[in-house]
């Protein structure tokens, strides 16, 4: 009996002491430790799903990558749309899981929370492919028109009706900065050559995109055509009727494509939020990753693509990264202006902020539905 | 060993405590170092920022000149553009179209200085071109588009000139690209320095700086070089691709911070050392709590084995007390009845050896009383004169016999009654003296008895005893009082005792407030003394005892009567006639007038009618039992008898019924069968001694017709032993003498047909208590007259009746009353016979019988002894018993068959041993 209780009690004593021991141990060990230790929070939201197999998948897979290399904690939201209401709650959430940069991977995001930054003063806001001026938003944007320019290279090239055709999504900076580019790498290579644009007015509508593509192959005779929009959704008509394309995004595989117009979001992503986490983020400023350490390429080239086409693309290439980029030297619009004159070239600021124009020879097709 | 244990757990545990706490002083140190070194380098870190946006802000200071050059081209026109130009060649300047070629100045390749492209694309830049240079460039627009870009192009040389940067002596920066290309050391810095930079040893400290600059603009640490620890920092340049790097000592830093850490270090070594002073402390104080708890219990343990010890002493000596008792019983018996003088010396030494061994038990319980705490003071009003007269008595004969001179002061004025405990004052003084006269071997033993008036109601007795004997040593004096002592074992071992006699006289004082006093000269003599408080019931001088004490020293050796009270009256009451017939036949010689009561209720009658001296009252009577019988009595207005000495009879005696008796207002009591010299004592004690005749033992002896007393009685003795179912032996120890046991006897035949009435009566009335009563009655006379069988069946009956076991007592009853009517025949035909019995020879004839008797008891013994041995197959103790069997006189079939029975058990043959038993009791 005296024995048990005394049992007990040393029991007592030395769980109690090896309680203490450790709430010591722990105490001095992580004791002034909480600074710099935890990781950082960065949100990311995309418009579409994230395994659409387009746009939004290979910005999933960038941002997953960059958060393996750079180690910060992500949370992502996909299939936000064009809602403001749902891009505002989810901006709040992230906020309040402790987010301290949230990236808005959709053009169309930035305009949306703009009005938001006062809300959100202490989160630094990626905006892609934005001229966002406020004080907590920082743009980024790849120069996928570069991508685009080498393909319209390939077009030019290798178009026999000299009718190629151009699906857009919506005439915006970034649309017009692509069409303008495509039609210039075509002029580059094919000064006969047309380009007939048409605009479904959204990235996602396979339906309007196929559509688009009927009457561009039907209608004007287009032998190529490409598409700025989320998903390759019209490879089946290119195959159909037996027409050429060159997609964006990711490689389809098809029988059909010449090439593709990537840009590596993983190096992209990567890169630009390492500058965030160092500190070195501008803001009010934009991003630009190009053909330089190739942020952007042909990330395909299929084997109907002649060498000499090839070779042509890659003195192209060159070019641009010697300081020739696709909106240099003399351009003029449709309506006759000159834009640019031998010798000059574009500041990225035009490319952002000056695009309501189309290079000559771009014919935009009004939408027949519309 | 637990000591030992208990120890080596708590040192266990303080060493512990100690590790753990030197265990987290050291993480403590540890983590504290981590935490100021990581303090220093975060301070550091914020320098390198500070010194980094300064370096910045020189570089953006340059680029602001281009862009100013820039504006003025691009408003005044490629005129302008030709006084772009350096005349340095460390210092290049010059103005770029986007073809490449170069306006002003020298045309720089796009691909080598791609500052010159960011220009292009309108922003102004910083860049390093290993080999050529630091590149500053800013676009010249045309409208919106950029037509030029003007260029400086620093090369080492130039930036040492005009960029330089000086930082204060303790640290050693230079600029850096990402890659680690030195662009420019600071101004201070040696070209060796430099190198330092550039080593194997640098570079990995600072990819390694670069690593952990991952999520900062910056990064610092300790790192030691060639055994010198230094820190190491690098920062982002802001707006360029540009590093800063550096190293400085450490102490600059450190100096301060880590004197903190050394004062925490200091503070808890300090909170160390307390603890430990503290716990030790604890600890010991701890362990003194334990000790003196474990010495609570190991006191508490010890008090509980010598209560223990005590319980057991006492139990023993009570035990050991009564074959004490029956020894010196039957030795009385002998001395009463033997002549022969050898016989009477050898009984009157088992006398003596007895008594002194009773005391010495007696001693045992008394001390074990005290020790257990149960020794109460009893005060009651005593004589003084009687109390010294029986120390004397108890004293001067030892005395006498060793020759020494037994010398008693009494001072004749002391008050003649006292109130206080008589017994125990007196075993004080007898103890006293007893020891003087053991440990005196010549010279005198002198007993000093005075007092000293201390109030009106009480006096200061001094008792003192004085030898000439040994004395004892001044070392013995403190061994004196300590139980089983004794001192001087040596001179002192053929001196018999416990050694208790003076704890127990230290004791017995010590609960009367008093204590005990030596003085003593060793080898001289001793003198122990002590005062005691006695409250005084008489005033009266006692005068001198003397008279009494030469009375009462005549009252040695052989039993006789010791007294007789002519003018005495004693009142007895008990149910049963038989008890009052003994009673009387006991006291017969004594001529005390004895009244007797059937009941409770006659005796309150009768205590109205007369005054008597004494009183015996039986404690278990019907309707009113001897308690209620004496509260009755004193609460009697008439009573005539009030306070007189009361005694009970109790069938039940044990250890402290005096006490019971006397909580219950009884003087003492008796245990029956009554034992006829303790009531002869008792009324000695009790009786008025005005009224007590000593009698001569002379004069008594003459009275003592013994051949008178046999010659009348041996007829009734031959028939009442030769009756069945009566034992005469058994009588004649109860009643004491034949005229007791015939008067006895004869009541007991009167009343055999009413009492057995009585018990049938109340069987069938079902009232068990008077039945028990009843019954217990008969056990009780029945055992007086010898009716042995009788007695254990009422004895039986008694106890079923006790427990209530109605069914049993049913059962049972009518074969009681069967035997106890039977015994009306038998006796009647006693009384008939011994008148006719004159002729008898009658010494013979009782010499005869009486072997008779011995013999057939005994062989009732040994055959169920015998029987019961045969059951357990111990053969060995039926051997044992044939053995003694065969020592007594035995008649040749007897021995005929007894050798039989010795071969059957050395056969170990039970089956036939008690064949031969069954056979025995046939002969029997």
């Amino acid at each position: 009996m005296n024995k048990g209780k005394h049992f007990t009690v040393h029991l007592l004593f030395a769980l109690l002491f090896i309680l203490i021991s450790l709430a010591l141990y722990y105490t001095i060990l992580t004791f002034g430790a909480g600074s710099g230790s935890h990781k950082k929070k960065i949100g990311f939201i995309l418009d579409g799903d994230l395994k659409d197999n387009g746009w939004n998948e290979s910005n999933a897979e960038g941002i997953e990558a960059a958060r393996d290399n750079l180690d910060f904690e992500l949370f992502l939201q996909d299939n936000i749309g064009g809602s403001e209401g749902r891009l505002y709650e989810t901006v709040r959430s992230m906020a309040d899981k402790g987010c301290r940069a949230i990236v808005l991977s959709s053009g169309n995001f930035e305009s949306l929370m703009e009005k938001y930054s006062a809300e959100f003063s202490d989160i630094t806001f990626f905006c892609n492919a934005s001229n966002a001026g406020v004080l907590n938003f920082v743009n980024y944007s790849s120069r996928m028109y570069q991508a685009r320019y080498l393909s319209g290279v390939i077009a030019g090239m290798m178009t026999e009706s000299n009718k190629l055709g151009y699906i857009g999504a919506i005439p915006d900076a970034e649309g017009n900065r692509g069409i303008n580019a495509f039609a210039l790498g075509v002029q580059s290579v094919n000064a006969d050559a047309k380009i007939h644009v048409i605009f479904t007015g959204s990235y996602n509508d396979s339906r309007k995109e196929n559509e688009a593509a009927k009457r561009l192959i039907s209608e004007y005779g287009c032998d190529i055509y490409t598409a700025h929009t989320n998903v390759n959704s019209t490879m089946e008509t290119a195959n159909k009727y037996k027409v050429h394309y060159i997609g964006c995004h990711r490689p389809t595989g098809s029988e059909s494509e010449l090439a593709s117009v990537d840009a590596d979001w993983e190096k992209i992503y990567t890169d630009l939020l390492r500058e965030f986490m160092k500190g070195n983020i501008v803001s009010e400023s934009t991003y630009w990753y190009g053909l330089e350490d190739n942020y952007v390429g042909l990330g395909f080239i299929s084997y109907l693509v002649p060498d000499k086409v090839k070779n042509r693309v890659d003195s192209e290439r060159k070019r641009i990264l010697k300081g020739m980029d696709v909106f240099s030297n003399m351009i003029r619009d449709d309506k006759g202006n000159t834009l640019c004159r031998s010798g000059e070239i574009m500041p990225d600021v035009r490319l952002v902020d000056d695009m309501n124009w189309y290079v000559r020879g771009v014919e935009v097709l009004d939408d027949k539905d519309q | 060993m637990t000591r030992i244990s208990e120890r080596i757990r708590i040192v266990i545990v303080w060493i512990l405590f100690i590790v753990v706490f030197v265990v987290s002083g050291i993480l403590l140190n540890k983590r504290l170092t981590g935490i100021m070194q990581g303090y220093i380098e975060s301070q550091v870190c914020e320098q390198a920022d500070r010194m980094a946006s300064v370096v910045s802000e020189k570089l953006y200071r340059e680029t602001d000149q281009l862009h100013y050059i820039a504006r003025i081209i691009e408003n005044h026109g490629g005129h302008v553009v030709d006084a772009v130009s350096s005349n340095s060649i460390h210092r290049k300047m010059g103005v770029q179209t986007l073809a490449g070629s170069a306006l002003s100045g020298e045309a720089l390749d796009v691909m080598i200085f791609p500052g010159i492209q960011e220009a292009f694309r309108g922003v102004s830049s910083i860049s390093y071109v290993k080999n050529e240079g630091l590149l500053f460039t800013s676009p010249v627009y045309n409208k919106k588009n950029v037509r030029y870009v003007i260029y400086e192009l620093f090369d080492d040389y130039a930036l040492k000139e005009n960029l330089s940067l000086l930082s204060d002596d303790s640290r050693k920066i230079v600029i850096t690209t990402r890659a680690g290309d030195i662009i420019m050391p600071f101004s201070d810095v040696t070209n060796n320095e430099a190198a330092y930079f550039e080593s194997r040893n640098y570079r990995d400290i600072f990819n390694d700086l670069s690593q952990r600059m991952e999520l900062n603009s910056s990064a610092a640490g300790f790192y030691s070089v060639a055994g010198d620890r230094q820190i190491f920092f690098t920062a982002d340049i802001p707006y360029t691709p540009f590093r800063l790097r550096g190293y400085m000592e450490p102490d600059i830093m450190t100096a301060g911070i880590l004197d903190a850490s050394n004062i925490v270090i200091f503070a808890f070594a300090f909170l160390l050392i307390l603890y430990a002073i503290g716990s030790l402390y604890l600890i010991i104080a701890t362990e003194k709590a334990e000790e003196s708890d474990e010495l609570r219990l190991a006191k508490q343990q010890a008090e509980e084995a010598n209560r223990a010890k005590s319980d057991f002493l006492a139990s023993m000596s009570h035990e050991i007390r009564t074959p004490i008792n029956a020894v010196l019983g039957m030795d009385e018996m002998i001395i009463r009845e033997s002549d022969n003088e050898h016989i009477l010396e050898y009984a009157t030494n088992i006398n003596n050896a007895g008594k002194s061994l009773l005391n010495l038990v007696n001693d045992i319980l008394d001390f074990s009383k005290i020790e257990a705490g149960k020794m109460e003071i009893l005060k009651d009003e005593y004589k003084t004169s009687f109390m010294i007269t029986d120390l004397v008595n108890m004293i001067a004969v030892r005395a006498h016999n060793k020759g020494l001179e037994f010398i008693v002061n009494a001072d004749p004025a002391l008050p003649a009654v006292l109130f206080g405990d008589e017994d125990r004052v007196k075993q004080c003084i007898l103890n006293l003296l007893t020891n003087a006269v053991k440990y005196t071997e010549k010279g005198s033993v002198t007993f000093d008895l005075n007092f000293s008036k201390n109030s009106d109601k009480d006096i200061i007795l001094e008792v003192s005893v004085k030898d000439t004997g040994i004395g004892i040593r001044p070392e013995d004096q403190v061994k004196l009082f300590s139980p089983f002592e004794r001192v001087d074992m040596q001179k002192n071992r053929n001196i018999e005792g416990t050694g208790l006699g003076l704890s127990i006289v230290q004791n017995l004082l010590h609960i009367m407030d008093s204590k005990l006093e030596l003085n003593s000269e060793y080898g001289k003599g001793s003198t122990f003394s002590f005062r005691l408080r006695q409250e005084v019931a008489d005033w009266k001088s006692m005068g001198n005892f003397a008279e009494a004490y030469k009375k009462s020293v005549l009252t040695q050796n052989k039993y006789t009567e010791l007294f007789r009270a002519p003018d005495a009256a004693i009142l007895v009451v008990d149910d049963t006639e038989m008890n009052l017939t003994v009673f009387k036949g006991l006291l017969k010689k004594t001529r005390i007038n004895i009244d007797t009561a059937t009941s409770g209720n006659d005796a309150l009658k009768m205590v109205r009618t007369r005054h008597y001296d004494m009183m015996f009252i039986d404690h278990r009577m019907p309707v009113m039992d001897g308690i209620d019988t004496l509260k009755a009595m004193n609460e009697l207005k008439d009573n005539k008898s009030l306070g007189v000495p009361s005694v009970a009879f109790t069938a039940n005696a044990g250890a402290g019924s005096k006490e019971k008796y006397r909580s219950y207002g009884f003087d003492d009591y008796i245990s029956k069968p009554v034992s006829p010299s303790e009531l002869e004592e008792l009324i000695i004690r009790y009786l008025p001694p005005e009224k007590i005749e000593l009698v001569d033992a002379d004069e008594a002896a003459a009275e003592d017709d013994r051949e008178e007393l046999r010659n009348e009685d041996q007829d009734f003795i031959n028939a009442y032993q030769a009756a069945e179912g009566l034992s005469y032996n058994v009588a004649i120890a109860s009643c004491g003498d034949v005229s007791v046991l015939k008067d006895s006897a004869i009541t007991f035949y009167k009343t055999i047909d009413e009492r057995a009435e009585e018990i049938r009566s109340f069987m069938e009335k079902g009232e068990v208590e008077d039945y028990t009563i009843k019954v217990h009655a008969l056990k009780s006379s029945a055992r007086i007259v010898g009716a042995v069988d009788l007695s254990i069946k009422a004895e039986y009956l008694e106890r079923c009746g006790n427990e209530g076991n109605i069914d049993e007592i049913k059962k049972r009853t009518d074969d009681l009353l069967n035997d106890y009517l039977a015994l009306k025949g038998v006796m009647s035909f006693i009384f008939a016979d011994y008148l006719d019995a004159d002729e008898m020879d009658n010494e013979s004839a009782m010499k005869d019988l009486f072997r008779e008797a011995l013999r057939r008891e005994t062989l009732m013994q040994f055959i169920f002894d015998v029987r019961e041995a045969a059951d357990d197959f111990d053969f060995d103790r039926i051997l044992a018993s044939i053995r003694l069997i065969k020592e007594y006189k035995l008649t040749d079939e007897l021995k005929e068959e007894l050798g039989r029975l010795n071969d059957a058990a050395d056969r170990f043959d039970d089956v036939r041993v008690k064949e031969i038993l069954d056979r025995l009791e046939v002969i029997l």
